[in-house]
């Protein structure tokens, strides 16, 4: 999976989490990003920034090839997560407080509904949106929240 | 696997009766179905070579729930001893052939008790027995990994690591590590459709490098399981012989005939099959019934890969498709194209042409060599009662957040692909017939 160390997790977790609470602001985002540089060292990944028109992005690089990236709006907040490596990450904390609504929503059925049609994961509430997917040792996904997504930015822009 | 099974619910009461007069059960051995709906071809003689096994496609293990029987799923009979017993041992029918997993994952209580309790688990350096957890793409299995004698046809792999799933005792929970990644617990025969899955996909072993790094979570994590229960996730070394400890490719744990396998399937009319029936041959240039005859061959990457192993481009409607794959486990196509017509109700999720339609995908390899892969699309409402075989069905993906775009990079060629087809899959890391692995050929 993208492989995240828990330090890694947790602040990532911290950041989402912050901004589920309706809290965020820009110090957390400079908190994120130092700390996701702290652990770039002792991860040996690689972290870059680009910045865009609409939205940063922050993406750390990891040893086994995986990545996770993250996307902020211009007010700092972490609107979208986007993954993709030889294993699943770990989304109950990328997705806080969401995670068990999407968990519910894939597994809700008895497991009918993910063999109804095999298609892979996804969440497709009005706060939380979640597509994944993958085959034999690789996966990958992403999960945004619509209400801070800053306009005109559509999930194919966050690459 | 990209699976399990992708009945869609309109077809379930149809074939409720037919799940009812399946085959015999788990632990005796495999008697092909025999569904009353629909005469098809069904084995008439047990291969004689050593190196093939029957393959056959049903409704699955006699143990499913009447509305949860299996589609479009390949299945062989294994059988398992305790190590060194010739008679403390079990035959296992239902178990699904995968080419897009690897390693033996049994349902534990498929295995009757006299034999579980005489199957070791791998232990680890502290003494404590090893569980797995293991990421299929929407779902995930738990549980210990042991170690049994395991046959199918006439090859043997001795004190063989495999996983039984939903065990107890100290395996009963699911560590969060492994549930973190979402989707749905498979613990059961019902969760499965099937007793057991036998991956045979073109890589060694179930992880490889990654896992020999305990720091470098994969598709597979390996636990320490003291009494009090797994969560420390732990290095193990990739290997396809004793003493084994990642999972292998029971294939290439052979001692011969472990380079690769030959899966052989007839055609499939558009009306669909109740059965269908075909053959897996072990060895790909090492007998006289396994010469490397096929047509074209392409190369996969390997577990080297950024994009994972065992991986294709397709080129379908002029967009490329690096992440492409062919998979026994997938019971469809499965790709994004939002100018087909789409099915409601029941069956949402599947394209529904209005008349069959034919689909001009290509695939190449890292060799650069391209073939054909161009199918009809049909529409699976047209399919009728007593159908568990059916050709040309699409799937997407995204059905339900299709502006997420994430699938974009892979187009799934499913079981279907493998009607009509003899479809080579070689072993990344040998010599297959002349050419190294990994590759498939066609």
């Amino acid at each position: 999976m993208t492989t995240l160390r828990p330090r890694t997790h947790r602040l990532i977790v911290l950041a989402l989490a912050t901004l589920l609470a309706g809290a965020p602001g820009l110090a957390e985002l400079g908190k994120l990003t130092g700390s996701v540089q702290a652990d770039q060292l002792r991860l040996h990944a690689s972290l870059r920034h680009v910045a865009f028109t609409t939205h940063v992005r922050h993406e750390l690089t990891l040893p086994n090839g995986g990545t996770v990236r993250e996307f902020t709006n211009p007010a700092g907040q972490v609107f979208a997560v986007r993954w993709a490596g030889p294993g699943k990450p770990d989304l109950r904390s990328l997705l806080g407080d969401h995670f068990e609504a999407f968990r519910a929503a894939n597994v809700g059925q008895t497991g009918r509904f993910e063999r109804l049609s095999r298609r892979p994961l996804v969440a497709d509430g009005t706060a939380l949106k979640v597509a994944a997917g993958g085959h034999m040792g690789y996966f990958w996904g992403l999960a945004w929240l619509p209400a801070l997504v800053p306009p005109g930015v559509q999930p194919s822009d966050l690459q | 696997m990209r699976r399990s099974a992708i009945m869609p619910r309109f077809l379930l009461a149809m074939l409720g009766s037919l799940a009812l007069s399946g085959c015999g059960g788990s632990s005796s051995p495999s008697s092909p179905a025999t569904p009353t709906p629909t005469p098809t071809p069904t084995a008439t003689a047990t291969p004689a070579a050593a190196n093939v096994a029957d393959v056959i496609l049903d409704a699955g293990p006699a143990t499913l729930s009447s509305n949860n029987a299996a589609f479009n799923t390949p299945f062989v009979t294994v059988t398992i001893c305790a190590p060194g017993s010739t008679t403390n041992c079990q035959t296992i029918d239902h178990v699904l052939l995968d080419t897009g997993s690897v390693g033996l994952r049994i349902i534990g209580p498929v295995i009757n008790a006299a034999l579980l309790a005489a199957l070791p688990p791998e232990m680890d350096n502290a003494g404590n027995p090893v569980a797995e957890c293991y990421q299929f793409v929407t779902s995930y299995q738990f549980g210990s990994v042991r170690q049994a004698d395991f046959k199918i046809a006439g090859e043997t792999v001795a004190n063989m690591p495999f996983q039984t799933v939903g065990d107890g005792g100290a395996f009963a929970n699911v560590p969060a590590s492994c549930s973190s990644g979402g989707g749905a617990q498979t613990a059961t025969v019902n969760d499965l459709e099937a007793n057991a899955i036998l991956g045979i996909g073109s890589t060694g072993t179930d992880c490889g490098a990654l896992c020999q790094s305990a720091s470098n979570n994969a598709g597979a994590l390996y636990y320490d399981c003291p009494a009090s229960g797994c969560d420390q996730i732990i290095a193990r070394t990739a290997s396809t012989v004793a003493p084994f400890q990642q999972l292998p490719n029971p294939v290439a744990a052979f001692a011969v005939d472990n380079n690769g396998t030959i899966l052989t399937l007839p055609a499939v009319p558009q009306a669909g099959a109740a059965a269908l029936s075909g053959t897996l041959t072990f060895g790909i240039g090492t007998q006289a019934d396994n010469h490397l005859t096929a047509a074209t061959l392409l190369t996969l990457t390997t577990s080297q890969s950024n994009r994972g192993p065992g991986l294709l481009t397709a080129t379908y409607k002029g967009k490329i498709f690096p992440q492409s794959y062919l998979d026994t486990g997938s019971a469809a196509y499965y790709f994004v194209d939002t100018s087909l017509t789409a099915c409601t109700g029941g069956s949402v999720g599947f394209y529904c042409p209005p008349s069959p339609i034919t689909l001009s995908p290509t695939l190449t390899g890292l060799n650069d060599v391209t073939a054909s892969a161009a199918f009809t699309l049909y529409n699976p409402n047209a399919l009728a009662a007593g159908v568990n075989v059916a050709p040309g069905l699409g799937i997407n993906p995204e059905v339900a957040a299709s502006m997420m775009q994430t699938n974009d990079q892979s187009f799934g060629f499913g079981i279907p692909f493998y009607f009509g087809r003899t479809v080579f899959t070689a072993i990344e890391g040998v010599d297959a017939g002349g050419t190294p692995g990994p590759y498939v050929a066609f």
